[in-house]
C-alpha cells in the first residue's frame, strides 16, 4: 500500500500571491509538420509562462498540440518557429547531446506507459539517470526514493513483476531522484484505474507541494487536470483559455465545449 | 492473416533484409557447390581419338571394390590399373568379335639425337604405344613403313611436322628401364588428323617397357559386320568379368584418358566433402537466424493473439511469412550461384580439380537441391519457433515490457556438453590412432565441435555474463552497467550472434589447420630427414639407368631413389572397418643412411626386400602390427599382396607410411620414372667436381634439374602452397558465409533495440552514451564468441597436430589467424554499431514510446 494517503486536492496556495518566476517560457511558438498540402499546424504561435514550483495542466482534444507542447517543452521537439526557455536558457542554443544532458539534470519524465527498461530492476530503474551522468549513486537515497512512493520492499523486483500502478511509481522515482527543475508528465493516468490514478496524482501533488518541484502534465482527464494548480486549455495549436484553481466540474465543462467545438 | 503478415513487414524490413540475405546466400554457396558437383559428375571425357575405329573398348575397372561391413564399398584406385592378357582370348571368342587388339602405352621421354625433348603442341610428352594399337584409331603410314623390329619406330604427322623430322631420322626414348635410340621407319596420320601426338614402337618393346607383359592398358574389339554393337558389347562384357569394364560410344574417352575421368571424379569428391559441410552450416545459420527473427516478433505475436489470433493462425502467419522470404531468396540466390560456381570451377580446373575437357553444367537438379535445403531448412527453423511463439500467452502483450531473463536452457546445455564430450572423444580416438587419417577424421570432430559451439553458446554468454559482468559494471558503471544488464535479460539475443561468430571463428582457424598442420609437418619431417647433398629430379621423370652412372661417378657415396606411390590396407576404427590409401614410396634401401635419416624405433633397414615394407609407428599402431607381422596390402592399382613388416620409423610426412622395395611395385605403377634420386658425396670429396659430374650425366635427359636439400626443400614447400591452394579458396568461401550470416544476426538483433533505445535516450542517455552501451554489448558476444570458436579450433586442432606432428602446438599462419581474428571482431562490433547508428540517427530527438 502506498506510504501516502492521497490528500485532497488544495486549490489556494501560501504562495500563490507573490507571482513566482517562470520555469520554461514559450515565446511564439510554432510548429509545423510535413510540407504543402499535407502540412499540419500542431503547435500556432505559443506564448506562455509555466511558473515554478506550481502544477501546471495542459488539457485540449487529440490533436490539439498537448503533446508537442510537451515536447518542445522538454527538448524532444524543435519548434520551427519562435523560442523555448527552460529558467534562462533558450533550448534552441543546445546541440542534441547538451540536450539529452540537460534533461537528465534538470528535467524529469513520467510518461502513460511507464517506459521503465525491463531489463533492470526497480531500484536500479530509479538510479539509472545518475548512471547516465555518471554521479555517485546513493543506496539510501535510491532506497529512499522508492519508499517515498511507496515501493521499498520492491527494490529488487523487475518491471515486469510490477503492476501498472506500481511501474508508474517507479517512473516517478526515477524522475525525482535528480531533483529535476521540471518534471514532465504525459497523461500519467491513462493507462491506471480510478483509485490508482488517484494514488499516482497524490504523489505529483506531494513533489510540487513538499519538494517545490514544478510540474507540467499533459492530460485530458478532467479529474486529473483538478489536482493542477492552473490548467491551460489548447485547440488547434493555440491557447484558448487558462484556469487558475478551478474545480473539476468547471474544468469538465471547459473540456467538453472545446471538444465540441472542435468537433463542429 | 498474410496481407497482414505483408503490411507490417516493411516495419521489420531489417530483420526481414537480415533473413532474406542470410537465405540468399545460403542459397548461393549450396547451389554453386552442387552446380560444381553435378560438372564433375558430368565431365566431359573429351573426344575418342585413338580408339576411334572400335566400336567396344575393354580395360580394368579403376576402383577396388571391397565388401565393409554389410555393404561393398568402392574404392577409387590412384593409379591406372590394367587389364590381364587373358582377358583378350576370352573376348575374341565371343560372337560377333571380328578381332581385338590390345593397345599397351607405356610413359617414357622422347629426345631428339641431338638431346632436345619432342613434345606435343601444348609442350606435353607423347605417349610411347605398340605399333599394332595404332589400328584403332586407325592411324594409316602417309611415308615410310611400319616398324619391323625393336630398333623401328614411326612417329605421327603433328610431331614430325613441329620437330622437323623426317624418315631415317634418329630419335631417343627414354623408358623407365632402358634407354633405346630408335630409327624413324614412317610417318602415321589419324583420319583427320585429329589425333593427340602419338610414338609407336615395335609391340615387344612396348610390352617390355610396360614392366608387366602380362597386362594390357585397354583392349579394342571390332565387331563382325551385321552385328549388332551394343548385344555384343554385352556379350563382351560378360566374358571380360569381374575387374573390368566396357565401354562404347563417347564413353570409350574414358578408356582413353583415365586421367581426365579421374580430374572429374576430384570434383565430384571436392563438392561431395565441401558441400556437406556446407548443408550442414547452412542449416545451422537458417536456423539461429530465422529463430532470432521469430522471437523478435513475441510482443507483435502476443498481441495478436490478444485479439483472438489461434495458436494455428499465429503458427501459419510465421510460417507463410518465412515461406514468402525464402522463396524469394531462393531466387534471388540463383545468379549469384551460378556466378560463384562459374568462379570456383574457374579456379579449380586449372589446377586439375575438373577435367580439361569439361565445362561448367548447370542444370536444374543442384539448383532445385540448394532451393529445397534453404526452404526446409528457413521453414523448419520457423516452424520450431513459431511454436514457441503460439505458446507465448496473450497476457504477455499487455505487460509493457517482456524482457524478462529467461531460465537457463538447461536441455540445451546438456545436449551442448554431450557433444562437447562426444567432441573431445572423438579428438582423442581419431588424433591418437594415427595422424595419418586424422584430416579426414578432423571435419567430424569440427562437426561436432561446432554442434557443441552452437548449443553452449546461451550458457557460455550467461556465465561470461555473470563472471565479467559485474567487473564491467564497475569499469564503466552508466553504458557498461546497461550492457550487462542487458546481456543478463536477454541472453537469447546475444547467444545467437555468440554462436555465429563461434561457429566462424570455429570453422575458419580449424579448417586453415588442417592444411597448414600437415603441410608444415611434411616441410619439417622432409628438412630433418633429408641429408642427402644433392637432388635429381625432372619435370618427365628420372631415367632407372641414370642411377648406375651416378653411383659410379667419383666422389658419390649413395643414390637412394624413391618412387611416390599409394598403398592400402585396412583398419579398424572406432569397430568400424575401415580402407584406406596411404602415402607410399618405394625406395632403395641399401644406401639407404647416407642420404636419409629415417627414425626408426623397430626393426632394421639393412634388409628391405622384395615383399618387406617399412611402416610408419601412427600405420603400426592403426593396424596394431609390429616387427615381423605379414599385413595384407593392395598397391596403387589395386592389387592385393602381404608385406612383411621389417622396421618401424616414426615422422613419416613427406615420405610414406609404407615404405617398399621398387621390385615390390615393378609393374603396379604407370611412370617408374617418376621419381627422384638423393645422392650423397662421399667423405673428403670435392663437391664443385662432383657436381660437374653429375649434372654432365643428368645433362643427357631433358628436364633433368640438380638441386641442393635447401632448393629441394623449398620447391617442396612451394608445391604445398600451391596444393593448398584449393582449400583456401574453400576456405575463404565458407568463412566469407558465416561472417556474412554472423553480421546479419547482429543487424537483426540490434534492429530489435530501437525501442530500448528511445526509452534510454528519453531517460537521458545520450547518442554516444548508447553507441558505448552497444560496444560493451557487441565487444562482449564477439569476444564470448572467439573464445568459444578458438576452444573448438583448439580442441580440434591440438590432439591433431600432436597425431601428426607430435607437437601440441599446432602449426597455424599466426599473422593470418589473428587477421582472421581481427575482421570477424572487426565486423562483429561494426555489425552492430552501424544498425545502432542508424537507429538513433543524426541528431533526431528521441520520441516517446507513446507518440509512435
Amino acid at each position: 500500500m502506498p506510504a501516502l494517503a492521497s490528500p485532497a486536492p488544495t486549490f489556494i496556495h501560501a504562495h500563490q500571491q507573490d507571482p513566482p518566476g517562470s520555469a520554461i517560457r514559450f515565446d511564439d511558438v510554432s510548429r509545423v509538420y510535413g510540407r504543402g498540402r499535407k502540412q499540419v499546424r500542431a503547435l500556432d504561435g505559443v506564448s506562455l509562462p509555466i511558473p515554478a514550483g506550481r502544477w501546471t495542466a495542459i488539457m485540449g482534444p487529440s490533436g490539439s498540440g498537448k503533446s508537442t507542447l510537451l515536447h518542445c517543452a522538454a527538448g524532444l521537439d524543435r519548434p520551427t518557429s519562435g523560442r523555448v526557455f527552460l529558467g534562462d536558457d533558450d533550448l534552441a542554443a543546445f546541440n542534441e547531446t547538451q540536450l539529452t544532458k540537460l534533461r537528465r539534470k534538470r528535467l524529469g519524465f513520467v510518461f502513460q506507459s511507464f517506459n521503465l527498461i525491463g531489463s533492470l530492476t526497480a531500484e536500479q530503474n530509479v538510479s539509472l539517470p545518475l548512471r547516465l551522468d555518471g554521479r555517485h549513486i546513493d543506496r539510501e537515497e535510491v532506497r529512499d526514493a522508492l519508499a517515498t512512493v511507496g515501493l521499498a520492499d520492491r527494490a529488487k523486483h523487475r518491471p515486469a513483476q510490477l503492476s501498472g500502478g506500481q511501474q508508474q511509481r517507479v517512473a516517478i522515482a526515477r524522475a525525482l531522484i535528480t531533483r529535476p527543475e521540471v518534471l514532465f508528465a504525459d497523461e500519467p493516468t491513462g493507462a491506471l484505474d480510478l483509485r490508482t490514478a488517484r494514488e499516482i496524482l497524490g504523489l505529483l501533488r506531494t513533489a510540487v507541494d513538499s519538494l517545490g518541484r514544478t510540474v507540467v502534465m499533459v492530460t485530458h482527464d478532467p479529474a486529473a487536470a483538478s489536482y493542477a494548480d492552473s490548467v491551460v486549455f489548447l485547440a488547434d495549436g493555440r491557447v484558448v483559455d487558462q484556469l487558475d484553481g478551478a474545480l473539476a466540474r468547471a474544468i469538465e465543462a471547459r473540456a467538453t465545449s472545446l471538444e465540441e467545438r472542435s468537433a463542429g | 492473416m498474410m496481407r497482414l503478415a505483408l503490411q507490417t513487414l516493411r516495419w521489420r524490413w531489417p530483420s526481414v533484409v537480415g533473413a532474406f540475405g542470410a537465405l540468399t546466400c545460403a542459397m548461393a554457396i549450396v547451389g554453386a557447390i552442387g552446380i560444381l558437383g553435378e560438372t564433375g559428375a558430368r565431365g566431359a571425357d573429351g573426344p575418342v581419338e585413338r580408339y576411334a575405329s572400335v566400336p567396344i573398348v575393354v580395360a580394368a575397372s579403376q576402383s577396388l571394390v571391397l565388401q565393409q561391413g554389410d555393404a561393398d564399398v568402392s574404392h577409387r584406385l590412384p593409379e591406372r590399373a590394367r587389364v590381364p592378357l587373358d582377358t583378350l582370348e576370352r573376348i575374341s571368342a565371343v560372337p560377333g568379335v571380328a578381332g581385338v587388339v590390345a593397345d599397351v602405352t607405356v610413359p617414357a621421354i622422347v629426345t631428339s639425337a641431338g638431346g632436345d625433348a619432342l613434345v606435343a603442341e601444348d609442350g606435353t610428352p607423347p605417349p610411347v604405344a605398340g605399333w599394332s594399337s595404332s589400328a584403332l584409331a586407325p592411324f594409316a603410314l602417309i611415308a615410310g613403313e611400319a616398324p619391323a623390329n625393336e630398333g623401328q619406330v614411326v612417329i605421327d604427322t603433328h610431331l614430325a611436322q613441329a620437330n622437323g623430322l623426317g624418315v631415317g631420322d634418329t630419335i631417343v626414348v627414354v623408358f623407365a628401364t632402358e634407354t633405346r635410340a630408335l630409327t624413324i621407319a614412317g610417318i602415321a596420320a589419324a583420319p583427320g588428323g585429329a589425333a593427340s601426338p602419338v610414338i609407336f614402337v615395335a609391340d615387344s618393346l612396348a610390352a617390355a617397357a610396360s614392366g608387366d607383359p602380362s597386362r594390357v592398358d585397354a583392349l579394342g574389339v571390332f565387331v563382325e559386320d551385321g552385328f549388332d554393337a551394343t548385344a555384343v558389347a554385352d556379350a563382351v562384357r560378360r566374358a571380360a568379368g569381374d575387374g573390368t569394364q566396357v565401354y562404347t560410344g563417347a564413353q570409350r574417352a574414358k578408356a582413353e584418358r583415365p586421367e581426365i575421368a579421374a580430374q572429374n571424379s576430384d570434383l565430384v569428391e571436392l563438392s561431395a566433402a565441401v558441400g556437406g559441410l556446407t548443408v550442414v552450416l547452412a542449416i545451422t545459420m537458417i536456423a539461429s537466424i530465422l529463430g532470432l527473427v521469430v522471437s523478435q516478433r513475441l510482443r507483435e505475436v502476443a498481441l495478436l493473439r490478444t485479439i483472438g489470433a489461434t495458436p494455428g493462425q499465429v503458427r501459419r502467419l510465421i510460417l507463410g511469412e518465412t515461406l514468402l522470404v525464402a522463396v524469394l531468396a531462393g531466387f534471388a540466390g540463383i545468379l549469384p550461384a551460378l556466378a560463384l560456381a562459374q568462379y570456383l570451377f574457374g579456379e579449380l580446373q586449372p589446377r586439375g580439380v575438373g577435367g580439361a575437357y569439361t565445362s561448367l553444367e548447370v542444370g536444374p537438379l543442384p539448383l532445385a537441391g540448394a532451393f529445397a535445403v534453404t526452404l526446409l531448412t528457413a521453414c523448419l527453423a520457423a516452424w520450431l519457433a513459431s511454436r514457441r511463439a503460439a505458446k507465448v500467452r496473450p497476457t504477455v502483450a499487455l505487460s509493457e515490457v517482456g524482457a524478462t531473463p529467461r531460465r537457463p536452457g538447461w536441455f540445451r546445455l546438456l545436449i551442448g556438453l554431450a557433444a562437447l564430450g562426444g567432441m573431445i572423444a572423438l579428438a582423442q580416438v581419431a588424433f591418437s590412432q594415427s595422424g595419418i587419417a586424422a584430416a579426414e577424421a578432423s571435419v567430424g570432430v569440427l562437426m561436432t565441435g561446432l554442434v557443441a559451439a552452437g548449443f553452449l553458446a546461451q550458457a557460455a554468454s550467461a556465465l561470461v555474463t555473470t563472471v565479467v559482468g559485474a567487473t564491467i559494471g564497475r569499469i564503466s558503471r552508466g553504458t557498461g552497467f546497461l550492457a550487462m544488464a542487458h546481456a543478463r535479460a536477454q541472453s537469447r539475443r546475444m547467444s545467437t550472434v555468440v554462436a555465429l561468430i563461434a561457429v566462424t571463428i570455429g570453422l575458419t582457424v580449424t579448417l586453415i589447420g588442417t592444411v597448414t598442420v600437415p603441410m608444415s609437418a611434411t616441410i619439417e619431417q622432409t628438412r630433418e630427414r633429408l641429408i642427402a647433398d644433392r637432388v635429381v629430379h625432372g619435370a618427365q621423370g628420372v631415367p632407372v639407368s641414370l642411377d648406375e652412372r651416378l653411383r659410379a661417378t667419383d666422389g658419390v657415396a649413395a643414390v637412394t631413389r624413391i618412387t611416390d606411390t599409394s598403398v592400402a590396407l585396412r583398419y579398424s576404427e572406432l569397430g568400424e572397418s575401415a580402407f584406406e590409401f596411404f602415402p607410399a614410396a618405394a625406395i632403395t634401401s641399401n644406401e639407404l643412411a647416407a642420404t636419409l635419416q629415417l627414425d626408426v624405433l623397430a626393426g632394421s633397414l639393412d634388409t628391405l626386400g622384395p615383399g618387406d615394407a617399412i611402416i610408419s609407428e601412427g600405420l603400426s599402431r592403426l593396424t596394431r602390427s609390429g616387427v615381423g607381422d605379414r599385413l595384407p596390402v593392395w598397391l596403387a592399382d589395386g592389387t592385393a599382396a602381404e608385406v612383411q613388416v621389417v622396421a618401424i620409423y616414426a615422422r613419416p610426412w613427406g615420405l610414406g607410411d609404407v615404405l617398399v622395395a621398387h621390385k615390390t611395385l615393378a609393374g603396379h605403377i604407370v611412370n617408374p620414372l617418376n621419381s627422384y634420386l638423393l645422392i650423397a658425396f662421399e667423405e673428403g670429396a670435392a663437391a664443385p667436381d662432383v657436381e660437374e659430374a653429375i649434372i654432365e650425366i643428368a645433362g643427357g635427359v631433358p628436364g633433368l634439374e640438380t638441386m641442393d636439400a635447401a632448393a629441394w626443400e623449398a620447391g617442396i614447400s612451394e608445391a604445398a602452397e600451391a596444393n593448398a591452394w584449393v582449400n583456401y579458396l574453400i576456405l575463404v568461401v565458407l568463412g566469407l558465409f558465416c561472417a556474412i550470416a554472423a553480421v546479419n544476426s547482429l543487424v537483426i538483433a540490434t534492429n530489435d533495440r530501437a525501442s530500448d533505445f528511445a526509452l534510454l535516450r528519453l531517460t537521458g542517455a545520450t547518442r554516444g552514451q548508447i553507441l558505448r552501451m552497444v560496444r560493451w554489448e557487441s565487444g562482449l558476444a564477439v569476444a564470448t564468441g572467439l573464445a568459444l570458436g578458438l576452444g573448438v579450433a583448439a580442441l580440434t586442432l591440438v590432439p591433431f597436430s600432436q597425431g601428426i606432428a607430435e607437437t601440441s602446438l599446432p602449426a597455424l599462419p599466426w599473422v593470418a589467424v589473428g587477421a582472421i581474428i581481427f575482421l570477424t571482431a572487426a565486423l562483429g562490433v561494426l555489425g552492430a554499431e552501424l544498425p545502432a547508428r542508424r537507429i538513433l540517427g543524426s541528431g533526431r530527438e528521441p520520441q516517446p514510446a507513446s507518440t509512435r
